[in-house]
């Protein structure tokens, strides 16, 4: 009866019901309630379930510690599962410093509670590294559920059931379950293939290659959908922002940096089934699912007028980047292009790499600058780089843009030069230029938005002058904070100046993904990406030496240089530096015109509207969900949800 | 390549460099002589843009009480980018650029777009309505402009099999080819992305003084003197930069080395002869009009790209 299969359909299959209890309760108002009781009774059954069943199953396969006492430690020689964990511990220790550094200023009315979140830190770290280590589709899964269920207990824990703050805990959940659902029916549809499989990835994995095309498309499909749940991709995208917009920073530093990675890490464990087996179609949903993304996520960052959600959309900006170049992996792959396969992939382990260390950077620059300013919105904003909180976010925002010489102007410059390979070689075929044209245009298009967004979030909230007083309520950070940003910063500095060495360390990661030789991939890799990554990290150091003087030479000086008035081309000095008169006509200038003048097609639409708002107004639909205002996108997960649930208890049974 | 050749060249490319930034500020000083012979009056000399870096230069810069120091360091950072960017460009097919390797123009693209962003953050940084302004509509224009550049680019990377600038120039040549109607198409696209680049008609006026320039103008003015003198040094670099582009897909036409070092040189002359023309003829469009000119600019390379795939895959030359 307690068999782990058993389990794991019933905890499927009470998430779901959950999930779907969970989405009815907001309407009626009850939503924290229900799911802090839905949570609380899920948590009492991981941790009852060693008891009821087979404890020493059990603990091999269900409960977070057997992953760290009696798990097989044999992915520590697993580099693909290793670079990923390194990931996760980056941001887990950057969220742990944020953590630290927790005070009512971002905690609101609900300060007395937050303690009780603290709780939940460690085992959502550690079922991040679980679902990193796991080898098997169960481990993977229940580390999932784990993530997803400490995930919501963070979220929930403070908010003292609140309503404000009640729309977080009920989208995560859903939208975890609904990711997870999504695995589940896609390891479930593996291993019915090879009924003898167990559940293991490699047995999966071996399963898969001898599925039916219908079954391999299914698999592939619900995958993807499980990414861009998982993955905050759009349409999905609104849960990660209002998340990181609502929740304190440790919280957003896990999420953004290392809880949206995972689910392109269960892609990459999956890659050797899809690039042995390619197929173009694969390669081209990816990149179509990427390039709207990365373009209308670009294009909600400049939109955005709080710093926390800019932070928030730019990183599902980057994943529709990522899943782009994979996507345009897949189609190398499928013409037998190995060179190209491999440089989008060094892409992709770069511009991951990139995320992590960029997004801790900005969010704990982003605590401290809110700190100091007391408020998250852009229009309050201003001056703030006068206090010295300017920089590493600058770094960051810069990053962001993919301008070089920051090392995500590396990772970019892989996956353009393996687009532009392909689009110059005799062999491409006509749709696979298509696909590589369009990977080019999109993502330069997405950076492009993503520089206005970069001028906007770091102009208004860091330079010019102050848009209100901060005087009356300034808050100095704590002097850990300050400690946390500079590592994070020189951690940064030290990446990107060695960024070169990918070539090197990324091959065996690149190997695990491929199957194909670590010394041949590290030669491909020196031949063709060497130079540029040198390039770029030398004019790195260049500017580094160039910072480090300028700053010698202004303490040499001892103090700046006097400052004159510029008489202005009216001759009103005064008035024109007056902070309020610069306010008045910062702030009603036209900054907003940077979105109304893009001139694409259903864009402006797109923006004031978003994907995710789509309202149609059949019958049908009305009847559905009544006069309740919510999107489509949630109904579709409704469904699947629902149908999953079906799919998984039929397994059961 | 004899021995000859091997000295010969990097003498000539060193001498092209130093010529690129010795003669770039005639650029303006041409099309004002056009723009003025047009109207009928006497123009300024061409020599007026070194009398006026001469001023600038010998005055004392003075700086904005409300900026930081990113306005300070923004005129050194765009000039070192406006510098490396020509560095990037072969002065000859059969004389490659300093900086020549694939994918190189994503590194040139990527400098052209670190000056974007320092502009733009230091107009924001100065606090005042018209730099803001200008760096709003800098930045709106650049979301069409950008991948416009890039569409150019790749037809020209489909047509010739190359991935590098130089090696494009070596190819076009290799080929012996007229121009073609992709040719034609990238360069009309690519010499409206000068236009815009550039800040001139019709996209901005970038002689104004007036509110109406509100562009150029509105970077610029919270700088001064030396400040002011390189920022206007680096706008005209990045317009020899484009016209030099628009130059390299025009060097087919001959096989020696030093026609076509001197037809490279003189080329961004005749550019800015043909942009003081149309700023004669023509006034500056307003702005909610300005993307449709860039979307055709686009259609253009689009056409052009599908060319050079057709005529890539055997559907005969375009």
């Amino acid at each position: 009866m307690f068999t782990p299969q058993n389990l794991l359909g019933i905890s499927g299959a009470l998430l779901c019901a959950a999930s779907v209890g969970a989405f009815f309760a907001h309407k009626w108002k009850k939503g924290p309630t229900f799911c802090a009781l839905a949570c609380g009774a899920l948590l009492i059954l991981f941790v009852l379930a060693p008891i009821v069943g087979d404890a020493h199953v059990l603990y091999r396969h269900v409960t977070v510690p057997s992953l760290f006492f009696h798990a097989d430690f044999s992915f520590m020689f697993d580099h693909l599962a290793f670079f990923w964990i390194t990931l996760v511990l980056l941001s887990a220790l950057t969220a742990a410093a944020s953590a630290v550094n927790l005070t009512p200023s971002n905690e609101g009315d609900c300060a007395t509670l937050a303690p009780v979140r603290w709780i939940f830190y460690p085992p959502a770290v550690l079922a991040l590294i679980g679902l990193c280590a796991a080898q098997d589709a169960l481990t993977f899964l229940c580390a999932f559920n784990v993530f997803a269920l400490c995930g919501v207990c963070v979220l929930i824990a403070p908010i003292s059931l609140r309503e404000q703050p009640a729309r977080i805990p009920w989208r995560f959940l859903i939208q975890m379950q609904g990711a997870m659902l999504c695995f589940c029916g896609a390891f479930l549809l593996c291993a019915r293939a090879c009924p003898d499989a167990d559940y293991s990835f490699a047995q999966l994995l071996a399963a898969y290659k001898g599925a039916s095309v219908m079954c391999q498309q299914m698999v592939f499909l619900l995958f993807v959908l499980g990414a861009m749940l998982a993955g905050a991709l759009l349409p999905f995208s609104r849960m990660l922002t209002t998340l990181c917009d609502r929740s304190a920073h440790a919280v957003s530093i896990l999420v953004a940096c290392a809880g949206m990675t995972i689910p392109f890490y269960l892609l990459m464990r999956f890659m050797p089934a899809f690039v042995h087996e390619p197929s173009f179609f694969h390669g081209v949903l990816l990149i179509l699912i990427g390039l709207v993304s990365a373009f209308f996520c670009a294009c909600k960052t400049l939109m955005s007028q709080r710093l926390k959600i800019m932070l928030g959309y730019s990183s599902v900006q980057n994943s529709g980047v990522s899943l782009c170049a994979l996507g345009l992996m897949l189609c190398c792959a499928s013409v037998g292009d190995v060179v190209d396969t491999l440089l989008c992939l060094c892409g992709v382990l770069l511009l991951s790499f990139n995320h992590t260390a960029i997004k801790a950077m900005l969010f704990v620059a982003d605590e401290s600058a809110e700190r100091v300013s007391n408020t998250g919105a852009l229009a309050c904003g201003g001056g703030l780089l006068r206090h010295g909180h300017g920089m590493a976010f600058g770094i960051g925002a810069v990053s962001m843009t993919a301008l070089p010489p920051m090392p995500t102007f590396a990772a970019v410059l892989l996956i353009f030069l393996s687009a532009f390979n392909v689009l110059i070689s005799p062999t491409s075929g006509i749709a696979l230029q298509l696909c590589a044209a369009c990977t080019v245009v999109g993502v330069c298009a997405s950076y492009a938005v993503m520089l206005g967004a970069c001028v906007k979030m770091f102009g208004f909230y860091f330079l010019g002058a102050p848009a209100t007083d901060y005087s009356g309520r300034l808050m100095i950070p704590p002097r850990s904070l300050y400690l946390t940003l500079k590592i994070v910063l020189y951690g940064f500095v030290v990446f990107a100046l060695f960024a070169p060495l990918c070539c090197y360390l990324f091959p065996p990661v690149m190997a695990d993904v491929t199957r194909l030789d670590a010394g041949y991939i590290g030669a491909i890799l020196t031949e063709q990406a060497f130079m540029p990554l040198l390039l770029t990290s030398s004019l790195f150091a260049l500017l580094s030496a160039l910072s480090l003087v300028y700053r010698f030479v202004a303490r040499f000086r001892g103090e700046r240089a006097k400052r004159h008035l510029v008489p202005t081309w009216n001759g009103a000095c005064g008035e024109q530096n007056s902070v309020a008169a610069q306010n008045e006509r910062r702030f009603a200038a036209p900054v907003g015109e940077i979105a109304s003048v893009i001139p694409v097609p259903g864009a402006r639409w797109m923006l004031h509207h978003g994907l995710g708002r789509v309202r149609l107004r059949s019958k049908i639909r009305r009847f559905l969900r009544g006069n309740a205002k919510r999107s489509v996108q949630y109904d579709v997960l409704w469904l699947l949800l629902a149908l999953l649930g079906l799919l998984t208890l039929g397994r059961l049974l | 390549m004899s021995f000859f050749d091997t000295l010969a060249y990097p003498f000539a490319y060193i001498l092209y460099v130093l010529f690129v930034l010795v003669s770039a500020p005639l650029l303006p000083g041409i099309i004002d002589c056009v723009r003025a012979f047009a109207a009928g009056r006497r123009g300024p000399s061409l020599l007026q843009p070194y009398r006026d870096y001469y001023v600038w230069v010998h005055k004392h810069s003075l700086w904005s009480e409300s900026g930081s120091f990113i306005t300070q360091i923004t005129p050194y950072a765009v000039l070192l980018c406006a510098v490396l960017s020509v560095l990037f460009i072969s002065p000859s097919p059969r004389i490659p650029a300093l900086f020549a390797f694939p994918c190189d123009f994503v590194f040139l693209f990527g400098l052209l777009g670190v000056m974007r962003l320092m502009t733009a953050l230091a107009a924001l940084d100065s606090g005042g309505s018209l730099q803001s302004a200008a760096s709003s509509r800098e930045l709106a224009l650049s979301f069409i402009a950008e991948p416009l550049f890039f569409t150019c680019i790749m037809s020209m990377a489909v047509l010739t099999h190359t991935n590098s600038l130089s090696d494009m120039a070596y190819a076009l040549l290799e080929k012996g080819e007229p121009l073609r109607i992709t040719h034609l198409l990238v360069i009309i696209a690519l010499f409206i992305i000068l236009m815009f680049e550039s800040k001139r008609v019709p996209f901005d006026a970038a002689h104004g003084r007036d509110q109406g320039a509100m562009i150029q103008q509105g970077f610029l003015r919270e700088y001064s003197a030396a400040s002011l003198a390189m920022m206007q040094y680096a706008a005209v670099l990045k317009m020899w930069l484009f016209a030099s582009l628009i130059g390299v897909m025009c060097m087919s036409f001959t096989q020696n080395a030093v026609v076509s070092l001197i037809f490279q040189a003189l080329f961004p002359f005749a550019v800015a002869l043909l942009l003081g023309v149309i700023e004669s003829i023509t006034a500056r469009i307003r702005l909610r009009y300005l993307p449709r000119l860039l979307f055709v600019a686009a259609a253009f390379a689009v056409i052009a790209f599908i060319f050079a795939c057709a005529s890539n895959s055997g559907g005969g030359s375009c």
